[in-house]
């Protein structure tokens, strides 16, 4: 289906989509308000899975997506309520020691091979199969965002006291966004993992962790397009830039998320960023009219 | 008894870690994912006034002047704003995590990725014997670094005007700088201090590992908040026993247990602490983490 296209442009696109997943796994989490720096743990998790079972088993390639879509999202839910009793910076330095922990023991470990990790992973990924996993993570995505689950995921990131107080089950809600988290994060760990052929621990690192919350917070917190879309902006920015693969992408990434946090705290897709601007398109024009600001959305912090 | 002094002789290690993180993250409350890149930085200033010829003393300074330097520097430019704009917490992490990942990848490009020797002639090595016991003497040295930076911390903190000031403002910034204390000026002292105290960390490690490269204070980085969290925020000599029961724990579990748990120890203590008993050894009760 994608044959037309040249191998690196379609190595580029089948980066992106996995990279739109990760970034679709955080998005999940910041939309209620969850700082969590835990998805490369799960990623490790679910394409170590995945590549257990391709080359340790005969079982078919969309069994291994599944146990690992499943076991990185049952990890989880079973430390989602330590993770989830955290507040603020203890939040970020306890999802952080569960994923280097995770991270840790695949590196420790016989079974996972070790530091050297695992080769010979069959390449089963094809572009459409990426496409279609996007599509249906998008469209359930949709589905919540739409649902009275969406508008309470909305409330508990807004304001968690009052959300509690409207009789909405804050802890659910965190721990079913929490868990959806880690099963998103570790399909996209599968699939890179039978894209690449080869994984090892070290791939599951800061590095790539800069990049999505890059994405993910330039795009802003509200609905998932924003990410999504800036995902695949700057992939194909950055293609252009002939950048990619460069360590001064890093350099890149790094100095674009701070500018980024500096600027538009609340993302490019921020209605308050743009306030002012059309204030000063509505000074020229004829007559001020009175209308309707909506309001600025912030993290409280806590 | 020996692998007691092992333990205590890496919790030395953690101990002085400890204390260059405590001002900034203890204090201030301020998670600084760069410090662990201050650290790398400071090393190599310091390595690279050892190689000009410059005396171990006189090269830990300029380690420790150029450490504080950017220390100070990664607060005007970064943290500043963002302190301006009242951001969330949250954004400070990322902001710094941002921070380290370019001063690995300049520091990698200059060093063109390779582990430099860090020459040991100065510095106190190899070990005595006390009542059979075989006692490392850089760690020694290292242990009354850090009890002495923590003593110092300590009273400045509590017994000066200025360490009160800056408790005033960890407590409570505006109303700090209605009382008339000079809040920017109050966290460039503590970020020079953190980074003057993280290259004195870094030196030391270097010169016990005889090695330094780009990456090399990368797992110090989470090892120094696993020892605050165990110590307790806020508390100076939280962090110093904290980094001496860590490291005890560390030996103990590697040669009793088994060598798979030393490198998780670290992660573990923090999951296992946050959960079990938020406020650490020595912390006060704070309702905000829970």
């Amino acid at each position: 289906m994608f044959d037309w296209l040249e191998p690196l442009q379609q190595f580029r696109l089948d980066t992106a989509l996995i990279l739109t997943l990760l970034v679709v796994s955080v998005h999940v989490t910041f939309r209620v308000g969850i700082m969590s720096l835990a998805p490369m743990g799960f990623a490790a998790v679910g394409g170590y899975t995945a590549a257990l079972i391709a080359t340790e088993t005969e079982l078919p390639f969309v069994a291994g997506l599944a146990a690992a879509t499943l076991l990185a999202g049952l990890i989880a839910a079973v430390f989602a309520p330590p993770v989830l009793r955290l507040r603020g910076i203890y939040m970020a330095l306890g999802s952080l020691a569960l994923a280097q922990a995770i991270v840790v023991l695949i590196r420790v470990s016989d079974f996972t091979n070790g530091p050297n990790g695992i080769a010979g992973i069959p390449v089963e990924v094809r572009t459409e199969y990426l496409i279609a996993a996007l599509v249906v993570t998008l469209v359930v995505l949709e589905l919540g965002h739409r649902s009275h689950f969406g508008r309470a995921a909305k409330a508990v990131r807004l304001d968690e006291r009052t959300a509690e107080g409207l009789g909405i089950n804050v802890f659910r809600v965190r721990f079913v966004s929490f868990t959806a988290a880690g099963a998103i994060a570790g399909l996209a760990g599968a699939l890179e993992a039978h894209r690449t052929m080869v994984i090892s621990p070290d791939q599951y690192g800061f590095a790539t962790l800069v990049i999505v919350f890059t994405y993910v917070l330039v795009g802003g917190n509200g609905h998932w397009a924003g990410p999504v879309l800036v995902t695949w902006a700057l992939t194909a920015l950055r293609d252009l830039m002939q950048v990619a693969g460069s360590h001064w992408e890093d350099v890149i990434y790094g100095v674009l998320l701070i500018v980024v946090l500096l600027v538009a705290p609340n993302g490019l897709s921020d209605r308050s960023l743009y306030r002012g601007l059309r204030r000063l398109l509505r000074r020229t024009g004829e007559r001020p009219r009175p209308t309707h600001e909506e309001p600025a959305e912030k993290v409280p912090s806590p | 008894m020996q692998q007691t002094i092992n333990g205590l002789a890496l919790g030395s290690t953690y101990a002085l870690l400890g204390v260059g993180v405590t001002l900034v993250w203890g204090v201030l409350g301020i998670l600084n994912f760069a410090h662990a890149q201050i650290l790398t930085w400071g090393s190599f200033a310091a390595l690279a006034a050892l190689t000009l010829g410059v005396p171990v003393p006189l090269a830990i300074v300029v380690g420790m002047l150029t450490a504080g330097v950017l220390s100070v520097l990664i607060d005007l430019v970064v943290l500043t704003p963002l302190r301006a704009r009242k951001a969330p917490e949250f954004s400070f992490v990322v902001a710094t995590i941002g921070v380290s990942i370019v001063l690995t990848t300049v520091l990698r490009e200059y060093t063109q990725a390779q582990t430099e020797a860090f020459p040991r002639q100065g510095f106190p090595v190899g070990a005595f014997t006390v009542a059979g016991q075989n006692v490392p003497r850089l760690q020694v040295v290292m242990l009354a670094i850090a009890v002495v930076a923590m003593a110092v911390l300590g009273f400045w903190l509590h017994r000066t005007k200025s360490g009160r000031a800056v408790r005033a403002v960890a407590y409570d910034r505006e109303t700090a700088e209605l009382l008339g204390v000079n809040s920017q000026l109050i966290f460039s002292i503590c970020f020079f201090v953190a980074g003057a105290l993280a290259a004195v960390a870094g030196i030391f490690v270097a010169a016990s590992a005889a090695q330094v490269s780009y990456s090399s204070g990368d797992n110090l980085l989470l090892v120094a908040f696993a020892v605050i969290i165990l110590g307790g925020m806020g508390s100076v000599r939280g962090a110093v026993v904290g980094g001496l029961v860590l490291g005890v724990i560390e030996v103990y579990a590697t040669s009793y247990v088994s060598s798979v748990f030393r490198e998780i120890i670290a992660f573990a203590t923090i999951l296992a602490v946050l959960v079990a008993r938020p406020s650490g050894l020595f912390g006060k009760k704070e309702a905000a983490r829970v």
